[in-house]
């Protein structure tokens, strides 16, 4: 069970930095993905994450995984359909 | 021991009377009594201990519920706008190039080019916003004069999915309203008088840039077209619908605008890009604006723009005929206007102070 809960809980690390990697990208190279404030769900993802590290709680491994694949998947969905509308090459 | 046998010799052993064997085996059970006192004592103490604890536990246990609780509606109300952006951005994006967004970004460009003439959509500065369930378009509009470029304003539509909502225009006095609609043309066949103005244009300094909007004295084919008003600087051309000769009163004017093309290349992402003219580009546009005739009525001051019916009749014709023409020139090319018998009513439409732009 703990090698289990530590397997999420890194997984969850790598979810947080892959996010925090995509939400910097977009918001460095201007694109109108996600704004400014999305980076505090982010950071919510974090703590609820850290929790679960610090409390060996599946609760909170499994929250923190859900909330960054929830935004890393809807900010993917985004860029690639997003990327099609008003665009002239 | 019976409970009475106890009791007696409790009572002898209280009034001094029993023996000495007795005695002592009295006192033996009394000092066991006082174990079993001392056993008691201890043990509800522990219990009334233990009983704190479940307390403190069960009151851990809810805070602990609460904190999950709160984390866990926190989360929801978090995700859900990425969720509903990310659902809007799908249905606004998919479908490629002949997706949602990308018809009616489309369709809000070619209204302008079919309604309004010689104002177009600058479609190198559009901007679209998608939040949950809306999309916002802000177009930035120019005016060809001559061969320049004339900034006119910035547009903005406001849609809940393919339905506008709001309409925002910085350079129309009063945004998207009736007051702003201006009757430039009129069918040869139309009863409706409409008043000329090419008197209007005698006051005005020979180089100042006018739009001169000329209704006809009958439909030209487009061909005719360029022939007769060669030399001249046409921006559009209003086009014979069907529906035009049908207008007798200022409502109908009101209700249903004139429907053209421009003259000109406007754009390579336009529906007026490649050919000249082409019959097949106008009906390319209708077609674009009949699909989304709901829309493409919202994003006028019109109220109808009866675009099947014009659909519909210019598809019978197989050919283009022409009624009105919008003209970019000045009072000198007025006066030589008004000598040509196809010339049969002489409007003048905004020019760039009109427009609110600077010289």
């Amino acid at each position: 069970m703990k090698i289990k809960l530590s397997h999420i809980n890194m997984f969850n690390t790598l979810l947080a930095l892959f996010l925090l990697l995509l939400l910097n990208v977009q918001i460095l190279t201007n694109l109108p993905i996600f704004s400014f404030g999305y980076l505090f769900i982010s950071l919510l993802g974090i703590i609820v994450s850290l929790l679960g590290i610090n409390k060996e709680d599946s609760f909170y491994s499994y929250l923190g995984v859900s909330l960054h694949s929830i935004l890393i998947i809807s900010c993917l969905v985004m860029v690639l359909f997003g990327i099609r509308i008003n665009y002239h090459p | 021991m019976e409970k009475e046998e106890l009791k007696e010799l409790l009572q002898k052993y209280y009034n001094g009377t029993l023996d000495k064997e007795e005695e002592q085996r009295i006192e033996e059970l009394l000092e066991s009594f006082d174990a079993y006192n001392e056993f008691l004592n201890e043990t509800m103490g522990e219990e009334e201990i233990r009983e704190v604890d479940e307390t403190k536990l069960i009151k851990k246990a809810q805070q602990r519920f609460f904190f999950r609780n709160t984390l866990l509606v926190i989360s929801f109300i978090l995700v859900i706008v990425p969720l509903l952006t990310m659902f809007s951005v799908v249905y606004y994006g998919i479908g490629g190039e002949n997706g949602k967004g990308n018809e009616i970004i489309q369709t809000i460009a070619t209204v302008s080019e079919m309604t309004t003439p010689n104002v177009y959509v600058d479609y190198d500065t559009i901007r679209d916003e998608i939040y949950p369930f809306t999309m916002t378009v802000t177009v930035d509009k120019y005016q060809m004069v001559y061969d320049e470029k004339r900034y006119v304003g910035q547009d903005r539509y406001k849609m809940f999915l393919t339905d506008v909502f709001a309409k925002e225009s910085d350079y129309k006095f009063n945004g998207y309203s009736i007051d702003n609609i201006e009757t430039r043309f009129v069918h040869p066949k139309s009863t409706y008088s409409l008043p000329d103005e090419r008197r209007k244009a005698q006051s005005l300094p020979n180089d100042w840039p006018l739009e001169i909007n000329i209704s006809l004295d009958k439909a030209y084919p487009l061909k005719e077209i360029h022939e007769k008003f060669k030399g001249y600087n046409i921006t559009w051309l209003a086009l014979e619908t069907g529906v035009e000769e049908k207008m007798k009163q200022e409502q109908d004017f009101i209700r249903t605008p004139a429907i053209g093309f421009p003259y000109k290349k406007v754009s390579p992402h336009s529906v007026f890009d490649r050919d000249f003219n082409n019959y097949g580009e106008v009906v390319k546009g209708l077609e674009l604006l009949n699909k989304y005739e709901k829309l493409a009525t919202n994003l006028t001051e019109y109220k109808d723009l009866k675009l099947s019916e014009r659909l519909n009749w210019v598809k019978k014709q197989k050919e283009l005929k022409i009624y009105g023409i919008s003209i970019m020139g000045t009072a000198k090319d007025i006066s030589s206007l008004q000598k040509m018998k196809e010339v049969k009513v002489i409007r003048l439409g905004l020019n760039d102070a009109q427009w609110g732009v600077d010289e």
